[in-house]
């Protein structure tokens, strides 16, 4: 099955000043549609360059991004544009609103930029701004609401052009921990009913229990990559969810302290639709050359 | 995008910093104002000038002459004959032609009454009569027929009041004619001798006494209206068929024997070409120049009148166009400022799929937008300050022509509809090229780093 992402020899170096920073260092990865990946790790670890590559806002310095087959990283400005609004949608961590725009015309934004006829574009966003539980909100400012009311138009808006993709950079990081349940049960809900792969960028392994996949992500290098086992039952599995937490954190520390990392790749792949709640065998990890991850040491 | 889109956008930006737009926009304004104001006095300074000039002999008149001259190509004396005429009336631009004869060497009187007691000394010119209406003679009464049924006789055109050079031969005294200006009690007198009812006959005395003279009766056709930037024959004098008029000649040289001078070969020494519009006066002016011709025309006395007006146009219109640059620099500045407040926003709409054309589009139409509404009031201003010094009588310059005539007053300040159509596309245009770095700029701003800009 020919996979929704493929990231090929993926570098990416910035110039600071005289230094060289590399960001990214060789990143080899395929994403399969459906698919809940959580990109994991700490600050400076090249998570947010990653998102961007993948979605195509930044030019990769070598190597390249496929996505449905499409080479993205050669893409002009004016294709990616048109690109991002067929396929991609987007969640931020500051919602990134347009503050003079109400709830309803924020959410309508990509279509308007499509062209849709307001008439049109405003029904569908309206229908969004329901399924998020914001009906009575669609004509507040975002200044008018709280912050959690903002991501879910976030939310909205990042899904009401129908996308094969959302990018989520740190939707949370703002909010407080009830409403970051809420948020990322509202996310996944979304995803799981239109079949839709998600990236979820953070440094909060806790958060990256709602993903099937997680990719750890060290100094520009993938150190971990594998299936997560905890998604269980999510609804109610706080506990759980902790004592993976704690579990993975562990892990997390031992991967951050070496240089070549002990784990096997793992293999991550996700049924593209109507999963059951109990665990798939097919997301237990195994070894297998699809999605696999090379661990180069340079 | 949608272009409504895009509109609704601009208009909500601009909406949202309202003090800000309007303080860009009044400098439009003032810059549009001062522009059209001073090109509106420029166009006044224009109209005064060709008022003047449509007091001076006809404009599109070109005045040939042949005293003597010779082919430039071949030698030769020039001929100003019939045919060369049909050659200058073939030219293009060229919409009427004709010879112009005047029998100086002919002794010639006009006498009517009783045993012939009314009498003058007529001035005679002879044209072709089918050129006189295109060259704007305008008839009181008759036409322009000269056909000549009677035996003996010569048709003609009078003069408004040639009748006045009538004098009563038995009246003595310092003056004995009638002039045709009201008395004492405002009536205008009556002429001895009405041409249009009365008749007349054409004396040519001979060379000498001995000889009887050669009378014809006077057929007048029709009275011509006074027109001093033509001829005196208008108003004093007669108007014959060129061909008519030659006869007349002949006859006398024949009945006195006088042999053809050298200058009857070379044909007649002065023709009048009528131009279709006053631009193509320097054009046929100088082909008829080419062929050897001397020519007179009121171009050499229109030209630096107009190239002054233009010089003072240009003057008035650059004092003009120094305040919309300024303008033009409020612009860009908002623009520019706009766009640093909006990084944000335009980062995210990156991000979210819009088409960098239409964030390039929407700024531009933004500047464009205060350009047209700068312009638009700056227009309606002008026709205010227009109004004030058209009424108040400011006046720049004043008349310094005067000697021409005084020129029928004109306003100070004139705006014509092409001004207001050209104002506002040109005050569109200022905003839209002030737009277009800011567009630019904001085109460039990298989406990843608008959207973590606070």
């Amino acid at each position: 099955m020919e996979p929704i992402i493929r990231v090929q020899k993926l570098h990416k170096v910035y110039r600071v000043g005289r230094e060289q920073v590399v960001a990214l260092d060789n990143i080899n990865l395929t994403v399969q549609k459906g698919q809940m990946i959580c990109i994991l790790g700490p600050s400076g670890s090249g998570k947010s360059t990653l998102l961007n590559q993948l979605a195509g806002l930044e030019k990769p310095t070598s190597g390249d991004v496929y996505i449905h087959k499409r080479r993205i990283s050669a893409m002009t400005e004016n294709q990616l544009a048109a690109f991002r609004q067929k396929h991609i949608g987007f969640i931020f961590q500051s919602y990134n609103l347009m503050p003079t725009m109400t709830a309803l015309e924020n959410v309508a934004l990509p279509l308007m930029f499509r062209g849709m006829p307001v008439f049109k574009r405003n029904r569908l966003a309206a229908d969004m701004l329901r399924k998020v539980d914001l009906a009575d909100r669609m004509k507040h400012k975002p200044t008018e609401m709280s912050g959690g009311q903002q991501q879910r138009v976030g939310i909205a808006r990042a899904f009401v052009a129908r996308p094969s993709i959302v990018f989520a950079d740190e939707p949370t990081g703002n909010l407080d921990t009830r409403t970051t349940y809420n948020v990322m049960k509202m996310i996944i809900e979304m995803t799981r009913q239109n079949n839709i792969t998600f990236i979820l960028v953070t440094h909060d392994a806790e958060l990256a229990q709602y993903a099937d996949r997680i990719i750890t992500l060290l100094d520009g290098r993938v150190v971990g990559d594998k299936a997560n086992l905890s998604m269980v039952d999510r609804e109610g599995a706080e506990a759980a969810a902790e004592a993976a937490d704690a579990a993975r954190l562990e892990r997390f520390q031992s991967l951050a302290g070496e240089d070549k990392p002990s784990d096997p790749p793992h293999e991550g792949e996700s049924p593209p639709s109507k999963r059951p709640p109990a665990i798939d065998p097919r997301l237990a990890p195994s070894p297998s050359d699809e999605g696999e991850i090379e661990l180069e040491t340079h | 995008m949608k272009i409504s889109d895009i509109l609704t956008m601009c208009f909500r930006n601009l909406s949202r910093s309202k003090s800000r737009t309007l303080l860009t926009v009044i400098g439009v304004v003032v810059g549009t104002c001062a522009i059209v104001v001073m090109i509106s006095i420029g166009i006044g300074l224009q109209a005064s000038t060709d008022a003047m000039l449509a007091q001076m002999p006809d404009l599109t008149v070109i005045n040939v002459m042949n005293y003597g001259g010779v082919n430039s190509k071949t030698g030769e004396p020039l001929v100003l004959d019939d045919l060369a005429i049909s050659g200058i009336l073939a030219q293009p631009r060229v919409v009427a032609a004709t010879p112009i004869y005047q029998p100086y060497d002919l002794n010639m009187q006009v006498v009517s009454g009783n045993r012939d007691r009314y009498q003058m000394w007529p001035s005679i010119m002879g044209v072709y009569p089918e050129a006189m209406e295109a060259f704007g003679y305008e008839l009181i009464e008759g036409s322009f027929d000269f056909t000549n049924t009677k035996k003996n006789s010569v048709t003609a055109l009078v003069g408004e009041y040639t009748d006045y050079n009538f004098r009563d031969t038995r009246k003595k005294g310092v003056y004995s004619g009638i002039s045709p200006y009201p008395d004492e009690k405002g009536e205008i007198p009556a002429p001895y001798v009405n041409l249009s009812t009365e008749t007349a006959r054409l004396v040519l005395q001979s060379y000498d006494s001995s000889k009887p003279p050669l009378t014809y009766d006077i057929v007048v056709k029709g009275r011509l209206k006074e027109d001093w930037s033509k001829d005196y024959e208008t108003s004093r004098g007669f108007y014959m068929d060129i061909a008519e008029l030659k006869k007349l000649s002949e006859a006398y040289r024949k009945a006195n024997k006088i042999k053809d001078s050298e200058s009857t070969n070379t044909g007649y020494e002065q023709a009048k070409v009528k131009v279709s519009d006053i631009k193509y006066v320097e054009e046929v002016e100088s082909y008829i120049q080419e062929l050897g011709y001397q020519t007179y025309s009121m171009e050499t006395t229109r030209k630096p009148l107009q190239q002054q007006a233009r010089q003072q146009q240009v003057i008035l219109g650059s004092l003009g166009a120094i305040s919309l640059i300024v303008a033009a620099i409020g612009i860009a500045n908002t623009m520019f400022m706009s766009i640093l407040e909006r990084t944000r926003e335009i980062g995210i709409m990156k991000v979210v799929g819009c088409f960098v054309q239409d964030i390039r589009v929407a700024f531009l139409i933004e500047a464009s937008a205060i350009g047209l509404m700068g312009g638009a009031v700056g227009v309606i201003l002008s026709f205010g300050v227009s109004f004030l010094m058209n009424t108040f009588g400011f006046s720049i310059g004043g008349n310094p022509y005067g000697y021409y005539g005084e020129a029928a007053p004109t306003d100070v300040s004139i705006i014509p509809w092409w001004l207001v159509i050209g104002a506002l596309i040109f005050s569109t245009l200022v905003g839209l090229i002030s737009g277009y770095f800011p567009a630019n700029r904001a085109v460039k701003i990298e989406a990843l780093e608008a959207i973590k800009h606070e």
